[in-house]
């Protein structure tokens, strides 16, 4: 109970960190905290339209967290999220374009897949890359988002350009292949799939505390060594790890796609969700279910910061500058309250298992 | 020569000259035992603050030192987070990603609305030794960050090599604990490495924004930062394969903005693509040359004899721009997919914290 509560007090101090440093940019160039504060609440949550768009545009960032945290509870650091959504997009896309006339039941289940399977291939090369090349998962993945950007570039002017006035961007989506959305809500704007939200954080949470592949993911990802002897291959586990991680943030690209507000393929439709999912994960200190809440708190900075944008010509990317600072918080605060936990029963931090497998695992295995 | 002319060699080193500074301090920090995974957020940092500073003075030299301390300034946070905090730095280095390009955009944005240009670096001509032909024209027209960049790779490689403050500086990563046994600071030798990696960055993306175009635009270095990582970690920790791997990437960027212009690829294109593939079945046979092929072996002979055979038949073929842009990525790829062997040279001690008491 005791130790709930410091990790909430923990949570809300870097939330009220976060917000003060939001607070002095936005003294820095000019603009009132307070007004930019009513302009924030109103873009995101003001409305039941504005809070339809905030829950959509959470769940993108939810999946792409939950492919962190299972990657990284495996003792995988891969970043290859936005690639993998990039991929799974294009690949959702490519279904969805020829889904006109197919049942909508069909349509979705077939996208979604889609999506799966490309973020999943593609976050093979990573996991083949490591585990028989020995390439360090962190720069290969690095390397193939940039592979995967240009591969979107030629999608949209290539194979699957289809506006009729020569932008770099697809026909639209037929209707059958978006995914429905609550009628009441003015506008369409919440997507039926923020279901995927409470479902998926428990199916995780099942997936770690009560399987047998679920502990060969976290046994991979604590002591190597300890893995090895209790039979566990911790290659293979690594290997389902990123690969399930990038079926994550594949069908987060084909959420944003089938479940966002412009039903194309466009070069830019990743909007560094990629990026922000992982901070979702950090701040959730990799709780499936406080991602739930780190999401809708992210994906508020999001469609915040557009409104921010519209009403008081605050620059957009604030959002992403927040979002570096609470990585930067969430680290500082974890380590302080390691240290003070260290400070009374010494629990040192074997450099075996800090981050030595990091270089050599693979091959050693 | 086609596309292979002087200017091509000019516009390879002019790539190729912030790539490897970014990575000779790359370097330093990693042989200390930190790996700075966001140096593209300190490139950034880097070319805004230079940017920054040319739009308030306009003068190259302050604009070059207001990179460095850009540059400078993300690295003393990532030195606070790795090296006081002991935070698992491949985290780090992910905040300091998204802090650069959030920061510089977000500056950018607001502190200059109105995107302005400043004239390039200019060339200098080194008396005598630019009249030489090719050699002169690439080597010794160029403009001064291309030469002070040889020289801090020449002063880096005698530090490393040659100086007390190198076998530290090696020893720290290799073993804190016996170097600090032996009396080395760890934290210090640590920050100073940190700290130079960022004022090389710094330099570096100052390069790129004021130094080469003369304008900033959002998340301009476009993976340079990665590159030079890649180049670091293809390189196997030393300075030789670093240059190799450097000169590698430039080439091909070099040619991949050539191609783009070009309708159809050029004969020569699959030509030198071809000898890139033979040199590295030589290299790989010379390693061990008697055992049976491996089938990635057989698989680069495929693609050599393909190779020679669009060298030779010329097809008029043209390839999507996105292919040629994405190439220097994927052969990065290929590179440290290649050079599996140089893993076990990594510095043992990378990206683990030191903390003497656990020693």
């Amino acid at each position: 109970m005791k130790a709930l509560a410091v990790r909430v007090l923990t949570q809300l101090g870097v939330a009220a960190a976060t917000l003060l440093f939001a607070a002095l940019l936005l003294l820095a160039i000019g603009v009132s905290p307070g007004e930019a504060a009513s302009a924030f609440w109103s873009g995101t949550f003001g409305s039941p339209t504005n809070a339809g768009t905030t829950l959509t545009q959470a769940v993108p960032l939810f999946l792409v967290a939950l492919g962190w945290i299972i990657a990284d509870k495996a003792g995988r650091m891969h970043v290859g999220f936005p690639g993998q959504v990039v991929i799974g997009g294009c690949a959702a896309a490519a279904v969805g374009l020829q889904c006109d006339g197919v049942p909508t039941v069909v349509a979705i289940v077939a996208c979604a897949l889609a999506g799966i399977a490309g973020g999943a291939l593609w976050a093979g090369i990573v996991a083949w890359l490591w585990a028989s090349r020995g390439v360090l998962e962190i720069i290969s993945s690095l390397l193939l988002n940039l592979v995967a950007v240009q591969m979107l570039a030629w999608l949209v002017r290539g194979p699957l350009q289809g506006s009729l006035d020569q932008q770099p961007q697809s026909a639209n989506f037929p209707a059958s292949a978006l995914w429905p959305a609550v009628e009441s809500v003015p506008g369409r704007t919440l997507s039926y799939d923020v279901i995927l939200l409470p479902i998926l954080a428990a199916g995780l949470i099942w997936l770690f505390s009560r399987t047998v592949f679920g502990f060969e993911l976290r046994a991979s990802g604590g002591n190597l060594d300890a893995a090895r002897w209790s039979g566990i291959n911790p290659v293979r586990a690594g290997v389902s790890a990123i690969v399930i991680s990038g079926g994550f943030a594949g069908l987060a690209g084909a959420a944003l796609l089938f479940a966002g507000s412009a039903p194309w393929l466009s070069e830019g439709f990743e909007a560094g969700i990629g990026f922000n999912g992982i901070a979702v994960a950090l701040l959730a200190r990799n709780s499936p279910v406080g991602a739930i809440l780190t999401a809708i708190v992210f994906s508020s900075l999001n469609v915040g910061g557009t409104s921010l944008q519209a009403l008081l010509d605050v620059p957009s990317s604030l959002t992403s500058v927040l979002q570096g600072a609470v990585i930067v918080l969430v680290l500082v605060a974890a380590m302080l309250l390691r240290r003070r936990r260290a400070a009374r029963p010494a629990v040192p931090v074997t450099p075996a298992s800090t981050g030595k497998e990091l270089v050599s695992s693979a091959k050693e295995a | 020569m086609g596309v292979f002319d002087i200017a091509f060699l000019v516009a390879a080193l002019t790539i190729a000259a912030p790539i490897l500074l970014a990575a000779t301090g790359e370097l330093i920090s990693q042989r200390a035992g930190v790996m700075n995974v966001g140096l593209e957020g300190v490139l950034l940092a880097g070319a805004f603050a230079g940017y920054l500073t040319m739009t308030r003075v306009d003068s190259q030299p302050l604009g070059f030192l207001g990179g460095i301390a850009g540059g400078l300034l993300l690295a003393a946070l990532m030195a606070v987070l790795a090296i006081e905090v002991k935070v698992d730095q491949i985290v780090a280095g992910i905040a300091i990603g998204v802090l650069g390009l959030g920061l510089t955009t977000f500056f950018d944005q607001h502190f200059v609305p109105e995107p302005q240009t400043f004239t390039p670096l200019p060339r200098l001509a080194v008396p005598l030794l630019s009249d030489l032909p090719v050699v002169g024209e690439v080597l010794f027209h160029q403009d001064l960050f291309i030469y002070a960049t040889i020289v801090v790779v020449v002063l880096v490689g005698l530090a490393m090599y040659r100086t007390t403050w190198g076998i530290n500086l090696a020893a720290t990563g290799e073993s804190p604990v016996a170097a600090d046994a032996a009396g080395v600071s760890i934290r210090g030798v640590r920050w100073a490495a940190v700290l130079v990696s960022g004022a090389c960055a710094g330099a570096a993306g100052a390069y790129i924004s004021i130094g080469d175009v003369g304008v900033f635009r959002e998340d301009m270095t476009g993976g340079r930062g990665y590159l030079a990582i890649a180049a670091v970690l293809f390189g196997a920790w030393r300075l030789r394969g670093l240059l190799l791997a450097v000169a590698i990437f430039a080439v091909t960027d070099a040619i991949q903005l050539r191609l783009q212009s070009i309708a159809s690829v050029p004969g020569e294109v699959w030509a030198a693509a071809a000898l890139l593939v033979l040199g590295a079945l030589v290299a790989a046979r010379h390693r061990q040359p008697r055992r049976a092929p491996k089938p990635a072996e057989l698989i680069g002979a495929v693609l050599l004899a393909g190779l020679v055979a669009l060298a030779v038949v010329r097809p008029q073929l043209s390839l999507p721009a996105s292919l040629w842009l994405a190439m220097p990525y994927v052969l990065a790829l290929v590179a440290l997919a290649a050079g599996g062997a140089a893993r076990h040279r990594a510095p043992s001690g990378l990206t683990l914290p030191y903390i003497r008491s656990e020693a």
